[in-house]
């Protein structure tokens, strides 16, 4: 839950709009997640969360639903 | 103070971000990714009260610069490990000459990877940041090449941080806005731990690396001011037995040991030193003062200080302490806002002829000169006080401004028999049909109060007029600005006019001018 809320909280501060727990946003209804703003979104959670995403999956992982389960694998 | 903390997270800082409006614009060319560092870049330059709309060129090693894209702030964001290393300075140095032909605004080169050399860079009005050294503290942890390909740059996220903390803070309001002039300076806790009327003079144990600090920023021209509650006596005492301070009582411009309040002593000191408090850096250790003087003076910077090492790294990252060149006015300008207490003294008692005869005030007056151009445009970038239009032009702008036929650049030095002031005004003028159009003057606040400006004045727009070929028919530009009421004051007066908000005013030039056995020379520059 904890990851959640934080993974909501990065995506709105760096997207700047509130983004809700379990939101459905993504790459391909917002426009300001373009390719630069996504790689500053990951490296965020990286920071923030002390984890590291595998390289292959980075570009894939491109909505709030993907993200969190990512970072339910990783933690 | 978040900002300048050495350990900052990406998401803290933007949390933490005000919202401005936007009221400059940079123009990144890149042949690496500067986004990261660029999206998180207005979080520092708000400090500044600079919120920027930062734009860019695709990805392009060969730097052409085809494009005229308008810009307060060109970066030359670059990777130079993506070069031949043998041509590195030689390709980079033309390219930013290239580019400095087609703009004018001022040049950042920031650059990673191969060093260069930077006296290959002749360029005016350019600054060169070697990032290396910014991110040097971070070791391996600067870069994640793992994710060069996604992020386009093999920067790290921790080295992006680090560089646009830099970039925001220290280097470019440093480049947009006008130095800071004076640091008012707390004495107990503040440049040495303890408090000398508890522990005693002998016991108290000084912060050697901090003044060693202030002492270089005194030597580049930033004026030193003591503002303690303490007896006056004990502070002279205090500078006079410790010969293990690196700063001592003559390196203050003004001394405030007293126990009145702080704002009013600061007050006192702007007064004194003839600059606004904006251009005032306080630094305290107590936090009730430093706010009780921020409640009466809302413009003032300033700095709570708690160790040693944090101070230094706040001071050594704050906005506009950063000086490229350091001119002969700076070298004296401390000393001669100390004479000027004598000067004031001699006044007191004597006539005009009397006071310029007795102080040997000398002037010269020097058309179109090239050699001080550099001066010249940070005079028009820095007074605040006494400029009538505030043109601001930049290096570039002002050569510019030398190479046009209709147009002239007066400048006026003065010295005395106690200092040699330097460059003390500027008048820039154009020939508008018959008439002579005065687009820019500006005076040094230093030089006020001498009785001088009126003779000064009219004698530059005389050699203007002669020079121009103009009637003597004079237009005055003036702008009412936050803080120029003493150009105001003196164009009123001068002039016997009414100022509006912004206007022209008209005034017939008399051909005879009382001197008051001033010692005038010209010297002209051929264009």
């Amino acid at each position: 839950m904890k990851n959640k809320e934080k993974l909501a909280e990065i995506l709105s501060v760096l997207l700047g709009q509130n983004v809700e727990i379990n939101s459905d946003i993504s790459m391909m209804n917002c426009e300001v997640w373009d390719s630069m703003k996504h790689i500053e979104i990951i490296t965020t959670l990286e920071e923030e969360l002390g984890i590291s995403f595998p390289i292959e999956d980075i570009p894939n992982l491109t909505s709030y639903k993907l993200l969190a389960d990512e970072i339910k694998k990783l933690i | 103070m978040l900002l300048f903390d050495k350990d900052i997270s990406r998401l803290k800082i933007l949390t933490e971000k005000k919202k401005m409006k936007i009221n400059k614009k940079i123009f990144v060319r890149r042949n690496h990714s500067f986004e990261m560092t660029g999206n998180v870049l207005n979080a520092f330059l708000n400090y500044s009260d600079i919120e920027a709309y930062i734009e860019y060129s695709s990805y392009d090693d060969s730097l052409t610069c085809n494009d005229l894209i308008e810009a307060d702030l060109h970066i030359l964001w670059l990777d130079l490990n993506r070069y031949n290393e043998n041509l590195l300075n030689k390709f980079i140095a033309e390219k930013v000459e290239e580019l400095r032909n087609k703009i004018s605004s001022p040049i950042l080169l920031a650059y990673i990877g191969s060093e260069i050399e930077e006296k290959y860079f002749t360029t005016k009005d350019l600054t060169i940041v070697n990032i290396n050294q910014v991110i040097n503290s971070l070791g391996n942890k600067a870069f994640d090449t793992s994710k060069e390909d996604l992020s386009g740059t093999r920067l790290s996220n921790k080295a992006c941080l680090y560089i646009a903390q830099y970039l925001g803070l220290k280097i470019i309001p440093s480049i947009l806005k006008p130095a800071l002039k004076a640091i008012v300076l707390d004495l107990d806790n503040t440049l040495y731990k303890g408090i000398i009327a508890e522990d005693g003079i002998k016991n108290v144990c000084p912060y050697n690396n901090l003044q060693k600090k202030l002492k270089d920023l005194k030597n580049k021209g930033f004026l030193l001011c003591l503002c303690s509650k303490n007896e006056e006596s004990d502070v002279k005492k205090l500078f006079t037995l410790r010969d293990d301070f690196i700063l001592n009582w003559n390196d203050f411009t003004s001394i405030k040991a007293n126990w009145n309040k702080k704002s009013d002593n600061i007050i006192e000191i702007a007064k004194e030193l003839n600059i606004s408090t904006d251009s005032i850096l306080f630094i305290d250790d107590n936090i009730a003062e430093v706010e009780n003087v921020k409640a009466f003076i809302n413009d003032i910077h300033t700095i709570i200080t708690t160790e040693e090492e944090k101070t230094l790294r706040i001071l050594d990252l704050y906005p506009c302490l950063m000086k490229k060149n350091v001119s002969n006015e700076d070298l004296i300008r401390s000393k001669d806002i100390q004479l000027n207490k004598q000067r004031k003294e001699i006044s007191k008692t004597l006539s005009k002829s009397e006071y310029f005869k007795k102080l040997e005030i000398k002037i010269e007056l020097t058309l179109n000169d090239k050699n001080n151009i550099n001066r010249i445009s940070e005079l028009l970038n820095k007074t605040n006080q006494f400029i009538l239009s505030y043109k601001r032009y930049n290096l570039t702008e002002t050569e510019k401004l030398l190479n046009f036929s209709n147009t002239c650049i007066v400048t006026a030095k003065m010295s005395d028999k106690l200092s040699d002031s330097g460059i003390i005004a500027i008048l820039i003028a154009k020939k508008n049909n018959t008439d002579l159009y005065v687009d820019e003057l500006t005076f040094s606040c230093r030089a006020l109060g001498r009785n001088i400006e009126d003779i000064v004045i009219t004698k530059m727009l005389q050699i203007s007029i002669n020079y121009l070929k103009t009637s003597n028919k004079i237009l005055i530009n003036y702008k009412k600005g936050p803080r120029n009421i003493p150009a105001l004051s003196w164009l009123s007066s001068y002039t016997g006019e009414v100022l509006q908000d912004k206007g022209i005013i008209i005034k017939q030039l008399t051909k005879d001018l009382e001197t008051y056995g001033l010692d005038i020379k010209e010297v002209t520059y051929v264009k």
